[in-house]
């Protein structure tokens, strides 16, 4: 360890409950040096941070907070890798523990298994001010000599203490000593534990055979599925020792937690005191926040309020990004000759980095409220009063909040589901979060809605049919979503319901730093790592519409343009304002160049390619084209629908004239109409369901680290999209003929 | 990660222990029956899985002293504090843990 200080920088892991401020004390210490990445396989992030102290360098990794260190998911298997040096991690030199001062006992748990690991520990014990506050007196100096290690006292949302804490962990960098480990099984146990040690291949061979006691211990068999693949002998002598301890009448579901809360009683009698009988301010807050009435009112006004700040507090800031890449696009559409590299920026990467920009007000107004939310201790109390609710679904309260932010966007929804540390729950929350309409799908609801949904009043004038309808959309999506979690449940993420038992956590005031490290790490993360994929994919849309280029066609319109505005030259003492007049005439030419080349690009073949698919659904080629179109981004169709029907793509869902087109469309060849009510619903339930939106698909990648997740999301969602507009067109067909 | 080798129940063979011995049975009942505000001593956790170890780890040992302190608006989930901290947990979980309702508990 000493040796090879020079070589490299000392490796301290950070571990602690959940709930004990583990990552402010940990951004406090690594300041903006944080790599943040993915631990292979699992959707658990690995974030590593640096610090020099001296000269001597630290890599600080930053474990996932646990209550315990048993492994039930692939998700806690990372924690005892990383500690045991297994699986291609690197054993730390190192551990420090974040120790909620206030609730010593049950952290103190996870302590005692720290101790197993042969390392140096550090008991950073935080939030110390508000376990003075409540009156809890706590005997550090003992509490360090009964444990053997250093307990340093610190304020992590304050940075109190920060400076003493550096010290002893450069302290811990220079010495070797290793903690004592806490006696907490009965002899024959360990001694079990011991022979089992001997399957273990030797790189496996964990400090007092924590892994061995860890897999007898584990009856769901979980662990031995995750590290023991192909290795019978291991499992035999498991199966023979587990047989031999319960024989003896070992109850080896209880073993551990007895022992160690024995053990931790022990240790404590003396060290704290704690006054008898004592209602802390948290306690006063929570009475008011938990109760049956005011609690729910309370819930629903906060709940209101986040959803009306990322509904509604993010459009001006959106509208603004928006803005400023138009015109962006149009200073450099002047400065670039026209052609394909003209089209290539400004349509390709200007539009798809405008694309990407235009998500961070929402993410970052949704990743604000969920952090003061989080560190002031009410996000548990939400997940606490909606949990029956979200349970009918199979899901449970902390699934509230990623479901309800989705309404307005589904990507910091989906973002926000790492609240949620069940796996498979995080995974249907993550599949079904895209069916909550949202804010994108506004642009084609107004505009079918606007154009084809008669605005009569019914049910005695307190109701308009376009608000029916409206309001259906968000109904089908959030329908879907309901059947679509319950099925899931039921077949691809089968399995027990997983606990629903959830620490309370002392309110405080939330630090405000914390909160905006927090929004700023998501922000960047989903500007980084989704925003590369979603450019690419924005400039391979643009290829398939800008490509191939019809020259002939080109000239044609434009010969034929040109010998009309000939005419009206020829003719100017006939029209009044022939400036006017001929610049009108040059825009028509521009659009229905754009249009008839939009026709001839690969999309346009699509679109005829597809037709026969979507004639069910009552739509031509024109919409199948649009619909394509709009992958990237479902609000797009309103200006893929502009740009085929010759208006230029600077059309909005509330112009007039896209209306008047969209009424005079007919199938090619007739003067039947195409649009009517049934092929509008067909397309609004179309746009309620699917899954046009590539950077929600990105997003999904990112956050369960698998390409298969957004696949099968789209899969479904199209399906799902495609039988729902099916249903709606033949049903309406009937029903309005 | 694809094993060949399945870890069955049946590997585990599960026996069915009798935890109410010894208990008075006018005073043994679960923690989801325990009334709001009253005080109660944990005797046992039913089970072996993952329901059981998580109470187990969060505190919920033989022996410890626990009181209901609520329930969400439904009735469900409710909270309770052990060893000095709130917790909530589903009634369904809350069934799994047997105690020893203290007599006349505080209200």
């Amino acid at each position: 360890m000493i040796a090879s200080k020079a070589s490299r920088p000392f490796r301290v892991a950070f571990v602690g409950n959940p709930n004990t401020g583990k990552s402010s004390l940990f951004n406090a210490l690594s300041g903006l040096s944080q790599r943040v990445g993915n631990y292979p396989g699992v959707t658990v992030e690995k974030k590593i941070g640096c610090l020099k102290i001296g000269e001597q360098k630290f890599e600080l990794i930053d474990l996932p907070g646990t209550y315990s260190l048993a492994v039930r998911s692939a998700d806690e298997l990372v924690a005892l890798d990383v500690l045991l040096g297994r699986a291609g991690e690197l054993r730390p030199d190192a551990i420090v523990c974040v120790v909620d001062a206030n609730n010593l006992e049950r952290n103190l748990f996870l302590v005692s298994q720290l101790l197993h690991f042969n390392c140096p520990l550090l008991i950073a014990l935080n939030m110390i001010d508000i376990a003075r506050r409540n009156g809890v007196e706590i005997d550090e100096a003992e509490l360090s000599r009964r444990l053997g290690v250093p307990v340093i006292p610190v304020q992590g949302n304050k940075r109190l203490g920060i400076a003493d804490l550096k010290t002893q962990i450069l302290k811990l960098s220079e010495s070797t000593k290793i903690p004592h480990c806490p006696d907490v099984y009965p002899a024959s146990f360990v001694r079990a534990s011991q022979e089992v040690a001997q399957f273990l291949p030797s790189g496996d061979q964990s400090p007092n055979c924590f892994l061995a006691q860890r897999l007898l211990l584990d009856s769901s068999g979980e662990l031995f599925r995750q590290i023991g693949g192909g290795q019978p002998e291991l499992r035999k002598e498991v199966l023979r020792q587990v047989e031999k301890l319960s024989a003896e009448g070992l109850a080896l579901s209880s073993l551990e937690a007895i022992g160690r809360y024995a053990w931790i009683d022990q240790l404590l009698k003396g060290v704290v005191r704690r006054p008898a009988q004592h209602t802390t301010v948290s306690d006063r807050i929570d009475s008011v926040l938990t109760s049956r009435f005011w609690g729910v009112l309370i819930f629903a006004i906060v709940m209101l309020f986040v959803f009306q700040a990322v509904f509604a507090w993010a459009q001006p800031l959106m509208a603004g990004i928006e803005f400023v890449f138009g015109g962006l696009r149009s200073f450099v559409a002047q400065r670039i000759p026209a052609g394909v590299f003209n089209s290539l920026v400004t349509d390709g990467i200007i539009s798809g980095v405008g694309g990407v920009v235009v998500f961070l007000p929402q993410i970052l107004i949704l990743f604000f409220f969920i952090a003061l939310l989080e560190d002031c201790g009410y996000l548990a109390r939400a997940s606490y009063l909606m949990d029956k609710l979200m349970c009918r679904v199979g899901l449970s309260g902390k699934s509230f909040i990623p479901l309800l932010s989705s309404f307005a966007c589904a990507i910091p929804g989906i973002m926000a589901t790492r609240i949620i540390e069940n796996r498979r729950d995080r995974l249907i929350t993550i599949l079904v979060a895209p069916l909550m309409s949202c804010s994108a799908r506004l642009p084609i609801y107004t505009l079918m809605i606007s154009a084809f949904i008669p605005g009569r009043r019914v049910l005695y004038g307190l109701i308009s049919l376009p608000a029916i309808t409206l309001f259906s959309m968000y109904l089908i999506g959030i329908l879907a979503a309901i059947v679509v979690a319950l099925v899931l449940r039921k077949t691809l993420l089968r399995g027990e319901t997983p606990p629903f038992v959830m620490e309370l956590p002392e309110y405080k005031i939330p630090s405000l730093r914390l909160v905006f490290a927090r929004m700023w790490e998501r922000g960047w993360a989903f500007v980084r790592r989704a925003g590369t994929v979603i450019v690419s994919v924005s400039i391979l849309i643009w290829a398939a519409v800008y490509f191939p280029r019809n020259t002939e066609l080109q000239t044609m319109i434009e010969r034929d343009y040109d010998s009309r505005i000939v005419a009206l030259q020829d003719n100017v003492s006939q029209v009044p304002n022939i400036e006017s007049a001929i610049a009108e005439l040059q825009q028509l030419r521009d659009h229905e160049i754009s249009s008839a080349q939009m026709r001839n690009s690969f999309l346009g073949r699509a679109g005829r390619l597809v037709e026969p698919a979507v004639r069910p659904l009552g739509w031509d080629w024109k919409i199948a084209s649009a619909v394509i179109a709009s992958f990237p981004a479902r609000e797009v169709v309103v200006a893929a629908l502009s740009v085929i029907y010759s208006l230029g793509a600077d059309q909005d869902e509330s112009s007039d004239s896209l209306r008047d087109k969209l009424h005079q469309a007919t199938w090619d060849g007739t003067d039947r109409p195409i649009y009517n009510i049934p092929v509008s619903l067909s397309l609004l339930v179309f746009f309620s369901l699917c899954a046009q939106c590539v950077s929600t698909l990105v997003v999904m990648r990112r956050e369960t680290n698998q390409w298969r997740w957004p696949v099968f999301s789209f899969v479904y969602m199209t399906t799902l999209a495609y039988l729902g507009a099916l249903v709606t067109y033949q049903v309406g067909t009937r029903f309005f003929s | 990660m694809h094993h060949p080798v399945f870890w069955d129940q049946a590997m585990f063979p599960r026996k069915r222990v009798d935890r109410s011995h010894g208990a008075d049975p006018g005073n043994s009942l679960s923690l989801a029956e325990l009334p709001i505000g009253r005080s109660a001593q944990i005797k046992s956790i039913v089970g072996d899985d993952a329901i059981s170890g998580r109470l187990l780890e969060m505190g919920l040992t033989p022996g410890c002293a626990t009181r209901v302190l609520g329930a969400a608006f439904s009735g469900d989930p409710i909270e309770i504090e052990i060893r000095n901290y709130r917790l909530t947990l589903r009634r369904a979980e809350a069934s799994r843990v047997i105690v020893e309702a203290e007599q006349g508990g505080s209200t």
